[in-house]
């Protein structure tokens, strides 16, 4: 397939062409369709002899995965508006919170009345057609923040903790704050098992309290606490058209968590998904992770991520942000 | 007494001692005294038998082996030494000794100390980093030397010297010091060691006929750390004080030593103390499902078991209303047990001593060594927590039935429950588990002995006894898209737990039955909400736990060092729940010395329980700006953290197992250490602001500078260090 480099006419015509067919490959994946002008400019920006198909096919892809959903004439304009979230949908979300509260302690008697199924708009609602989705933000909802900041100053000081054992971990490997769950680099992070899990007695559960002494396997099937394994996270989601809308992983979906998922990525959302008071709910059956990171966002979210930890979690603000240490000016080097 | 860190007392007391400048001490003043008076125990030998010198780490054991060697039959003479006695017997040792006369003597500890020469005991000059190269001096000490001129004067007529110390490193290079000592009186002394972990008496018997050499690894690994230590102490506790005394105030007097297990020790109770005092409360939701049925209130637990975000919780909970019937998805009945508990070692004696007799770690390992020298027990220091295949536990067991309270439960063992004890992973070769030896009525012994003794018992039966016994049931259902389980537990057989108060088996309940398929509608579904409490501050059993972990210190010293660092008034200890010093940022401090403004543990209802009697390690301001200053100047690795500590305690272990050399050790951590002394050099001020933070917070007023940052609340972030630099 190798291209004489004739006329620029012909090339325009040849890549047009070229376009078209790979929209057409693109149309019967669930990569997000792309507009043809910006395939267009793709490939422009390719030297000529253009590539076989295959391999234009997986830049197209991997160029779509690390580009912004929303940004202007990336993605087909019909596409985009069949892959969004219906509108009534993304503006339920903000009432939601208030209104629910009042189940709270009320006992089953709120389930009994009725308004369930299909009753309000706001209550429950399943998507009519697939969503396409970028990740704002994801947070382990089933790990007290604070645990979250402690867990990431003690990294950026270079220690972990192996079970009692304080480690030392290699210290800002690839910018990466964040650790958990992450396997590269060598840098393993358990759970504290000495810390609050196993001293405050379990957690209520196997209530053989005094025993937290050694690591032997004492406890005789005590309720286990989640771990990272086990997390529930919640995402900010974001469709084409700019709207968002925050998710909650029902049912462990594998290929999320903090330190796999990155701050870009894309995701599909299968018609029939579940939305429940404009909270989207994913299991992996209904959500399709399609991979990809922008990389910018990305790095601001990860820089950022203790400071909201610490403000979401009520602590003050470390006063003097990174740098600034108590050193005093004078000791250089 | 722990006599056998004798030295590291001895050097205490000269820290202490330290102004007292006291040029005047040599290796030659060893050799002055005594050479006029030599009349020790000198029975006239008319027979041509072998005559033998065994010498013990501590009189009690040298009476004991004596005892066993003889049967009864020896001789006691004096020394110039009030508390050492010679013993004589004959004893047959078989091939090629055969039948010898014997004297057995022993020493106090080790018999040996380092120091610098006199011209090093100024503080100012030299300056303390010459430490790091400085000659040093092995010295008899005073209160020693008619020790050693008793184990020369013996040695010049024996053919053997047999070293009776403990079998643990120390224990070895104790034997080194004994062997130095016979040897100026005999050059020509044949050295030999017994081995052996309890003075009963075949095993001694035993010991004494299969004799082996000193290891010459072990002493070499315990001299090297001998050395580290002195070097590294001394230097570093000098410059400290000699750094942080001008600025005077509360810090004019004092000594500020370092240890290179007490600093990381001392740092454990800080992080500890931050992440108490940093910590944030955080509302958590969980939805509570009850299902009551045949009477029973069966209380499902949420899988999820809590969230940090109300709206999603929220969001679950309501589903959960909508579903209205719960599934059962699972149900299970089968057999469990909890275990027994595995035998005992060092460590756990001191963690289970301080939570359940009030005894301090290093009360705990004094009594315990009081019932080893009597006998009673086996040798308290050991990592092993398994029994060799070999011995006759049952013989053990047999020895406690006559006890009045677990006498029937070690009868019932006897008359066929006994069960092997479980096989732990540690072995350090040395010796068995902490097991009970003899019994000992209570009447022979003191309270705490009492105590201690009957935890060793009591653990030593469990042991020997049976996993407890019940029926677990599980049961799942899903409820929504949400999973709930219920636990129940019926115990049938307590075994070990009846002769083990320690523990307990509680939580029992029993589920009602339910079915696989079945759908019900749970009697009442709630989401409440909590709280999260923040850690407690360390127990001296959280604190071995930390040390035994990180390897800061063996199982024997740790108990030393936390001692240490409150006699340093680096930390002090508060009754559980007394809420520390209160908010003692009232200027309180000249009468409290360094009492520490603590924050008080805001604990919930799901705080530690019970807590009587229970103590909790909180630093002193002092305590504080040490580590917080070593913290901040951001070297590699932080003196106030474990890294450095555990390296070494690794090479004195590849020292033992011939990978590497006391000289390469020695070179390597001495250059190490001094790295770090040169930084601290370099980064002086950072500690000192540390230290005129901590002293502003205890209420002083230092107006000399004025350090431009608001105070300890910022310290958790303070604490980041920046990424190494090499």
């Amino acid at each position: 397939m190798s291209q004489p480099p004739p006329h620029r006419e012909k090339d325009a015509a040849m890549s047009s062409a070229i376009a078209r067919q790979l929209q057409t490959s693109l149309s019967t994946t669930s990569t997000p369709l792309p507009s043809l002008a910006w395939l267009h400019s793709l490939l422009s920006t390719r030297s000529q002899p253009l590539p076989p198909l295959a391999s234009l096919l997986a830049t197209v892809r991997a160029r779509l995965l690390a580009a912004d959903l929303t940004s202007k004439n990336l993605l087909d304009d019909g596409y985009a508006q069949s892959h969004s979230f219906p509108p009534q949908l993304a503006q339920t979300q903000a009432t939601a919170p208030a209104g629910a509260a009042g189940a709270a302690g009320s006992g089953r008697g709120r389930g009994g009345g009725g308004g369930a199924g299909t009753g309000g708009a706001s209550r429950e609602t399943r998507l009519s057609h697939d969503v396409i989705v970028q990740v704002l933000d994801i947070q382990d909802i089933s790990r007290p923040r604070w645990e979250q900041v402690e867990q990431l100053e003690a990294l950026a000081r270079g220690e972990g903790t192996r079970g009692r054992e304080v480690i030392r971990l290699p210290v800002g490997g690839g910018g990466e704050e964040d650790g958990e769950e992450e396997d590269g680099g060598g840098a393993v992070v358990v759970q504290d098992q000495g810390g609050r899990g196993g001293r405050g007695g379990g957690g209520g559960g196997g209530g053989q309290g005094a025993n937290d002494g050694p690591p032997t396997s004492n406890a005789p099937a005590a309720p286990r606490q989640p771990g990272p394994r086990g997390a529930t996270h919640s995402l900010l989601l974001q469709d084409p058209q700019g709207q968002t809308l925050r998710a909650l992983e029902l049912k462990p979906v594998p290929r999320l968590g903090l330190g796999s998922t990155h701050i870009g990525e894309k995701m599909l959302l299968k018609a029939g998904t579940p939305v429940a008071r404009g909270v989207v709910l994913l299991d992996p059956a209904s959500c399709v992770v399609l991979g990809g990171k922008v990389e910018a966002w990305h790095r601001a979210w990860a820089e950022g991520r203790l400071e909201r930890l610490r403000r979401d979690a009520g602590a003050p603000p470390s006063s003097s942000g990174g740098g600034g240490m108590m050193t005093p000016a004078a000791t250089g080097g | 007494m722990n006599i056998r860190r004798a030295s590291v007392a001895a050097l205490r007391c000269w820290l202490r001692h330290h102004d007292l400048v006291n040029p005047a001490h040599l290796g030659s003043r060893l050799r002055l005294g005594f050479y006029a008076s030599r009349a020790t125990a000198a029975t006239a030998t008319t027979t041509n038998m072998t005559r033998i010198l065994c010498v013990a780490e501590k009189p009690s054991i040298a009476k004991a082996v004596a005892t066993h060697l003889s049967g009864g039959q020896y001789q006691t003479s004096n020394t110039r030494n009030t508390y050492i006695k010679n013993y004589s017997f004959t004893f047959d040792f078989g091939p090629p000794w055969g039948h010898c006369d014997v004297t057995m003597t022993a020493v106090k500890g080790h018999l040996t100390a380092v120091e610098f020469p006199g011209d090093y005991k100024q503080w100012e000059f030299p300056p303390p980093d010459s430490l790091f190269d400085a000659p040093v001096l092995t010295v008899v000490p005073d209160d020693n030397k008619s020790i050693a001129k008793n184990i020369e004067d013996q040695a010049k007529r024996a053919t053997a010297l047999v070293i009776w110390t403990d079998c643990d490193r120390e224990g070895e290079h104790i034997g080194s010091e004994i062997r130095d000592a016979a040897r100026k009186g005999n050059r020509q002394i044949q050295v030999k060691r017994a081995r052996f972990s309890n003075v009963e008496r075949a095993h001694i018997l035993s010991a004494a006929r299969r004799l082996v050499s000193l290891d010459e690894k072990q002493v070499d690994a315990v001299a090297a750390r001998i050395e580290l230590d002195l070097r590294i102490g001394y230097a570093f506790t000098r410059f400290l004080t000699l750094s942080l005394r001008p600025m005077g105030g509360p810090l004019q007097g004092l000594t500020l030593s370092y240890g290179s297990c007490q600093f990381p020790t001392l740092g454990f109770v800080v992080d500890r103390y931050f992440r108490v005092k940093n910590f944030v409360p955080e509302p958590f939701w969980s939805i509570k499902v009850m299902h009551e049925r045949d009477g029973i209130k069966v209380n499902f637990n949420w899988a999820r078991h809590r969230l940090f975000d109300r709206m999603m919780a929220v969001v679950l909970y309501e589903r959960c209303l909508v579903a209205r019937t719960a599934t059962v998805t699972k149900v299970s009945e089968k057999p469990t047990r909890k275990f027994k508990p595995l035998p005992l070692t060092t460590v756990e004696l001191q963690k289970m001593a301080t939570r359940f007799l009030r005894m301090t770690g290093q009360q705990a390992m004094t009594i315990a060594e009081k019932l080893y020298n009597k006998g009673f027990i086996s040798y308290p220091r050991t990592e092993t927590d398994r029994f060799d295949r070999g011995m006759d536990l049952r013989a053990l067991v047999r020895k406690q039935t006559q006890d009045s309270r677990w006498g029937p439960f070690a009868q019932n063992l006897v008359d066929g429950a006994f069960q092997q004890p479980r096989q732990g992973r540690h072995d350090d070769k040395a010796h068995p588990p902490i097991h009970p030896i003899t019994y000992a009525a209570p009447q022979a012994l003191d309270d705490g002995e009492r105590r201690l003794y009957e935890l060793v018992v009591r653990r030593f039966l469990a042991c020997c006894s049976d996993d407890a016994k019940g029926v677990a049931s599980d049961v799942e259902m899903l409820y929504g898209d949400e999973v709930f389980s219920a636990h129940g537990v019926m115990v049938l057989e307590r075994n070990y737990l009846d002769v083990y108060p320690y523990e307990n088996w509680s939580g029992t309940a029993v589920l009602p039955r339910f079915t696989v398929g079945e759908r019900f509608e749970p009697t009442e579904a709630l989401l409440s909400e909590g709280k999260t409490t923040a850690p407690s501050y360390l127990t001296e059993a959280d604190l071995i736990a930390l040390m035994d972990a990180n390897g800061i210190g063996t199982d024997a010293t740790m108990a030393e060092h936390i001692e240490k660092i409150q006699e340093r008034q680096y930390v002090r200890t508060v009754p559980r729940g007394g809420g520390g010093a209160g908010d003692a940022d009232d200027g309180s401090w000249p009468r409290t010395g360094w009492s520490c403004g603590a924050g008080r543990p805001r604990r919930g209802s799901g705080g530690g329980g019970g807590g009587s009697g229970v103590r909790e390690f909180i630093p002193t301001s002092l305590g504080v700006a040490l580590i917080e200053g070593f913290d901040r100047m951001r070297f590699e690795t932080s003196l106030g953290k474990p890294f450095l500590r555990k390296e070494m305690e690794l090479k004195m272990k590849a020292i033992c197992e011939g990978r590497t050399t006391k000289q390469l050790v020695l070179r390597e951590s001495i250059e190490g250490y001094r790295r770090v002394f040169e930084q601290s050099r370099a980064e002086l001020n950072v500690l000192k602001a540390a230290c005129r933070q901590e002293l502003k917070h205890v209420g002083l007023v230092m107006s000399a500078v004025v350090f431009g940052r608001p105070l300890l609340e910022q310290n958790a972030t303070l604490r980041i260090e920046t990424p190494r630099r090499i």
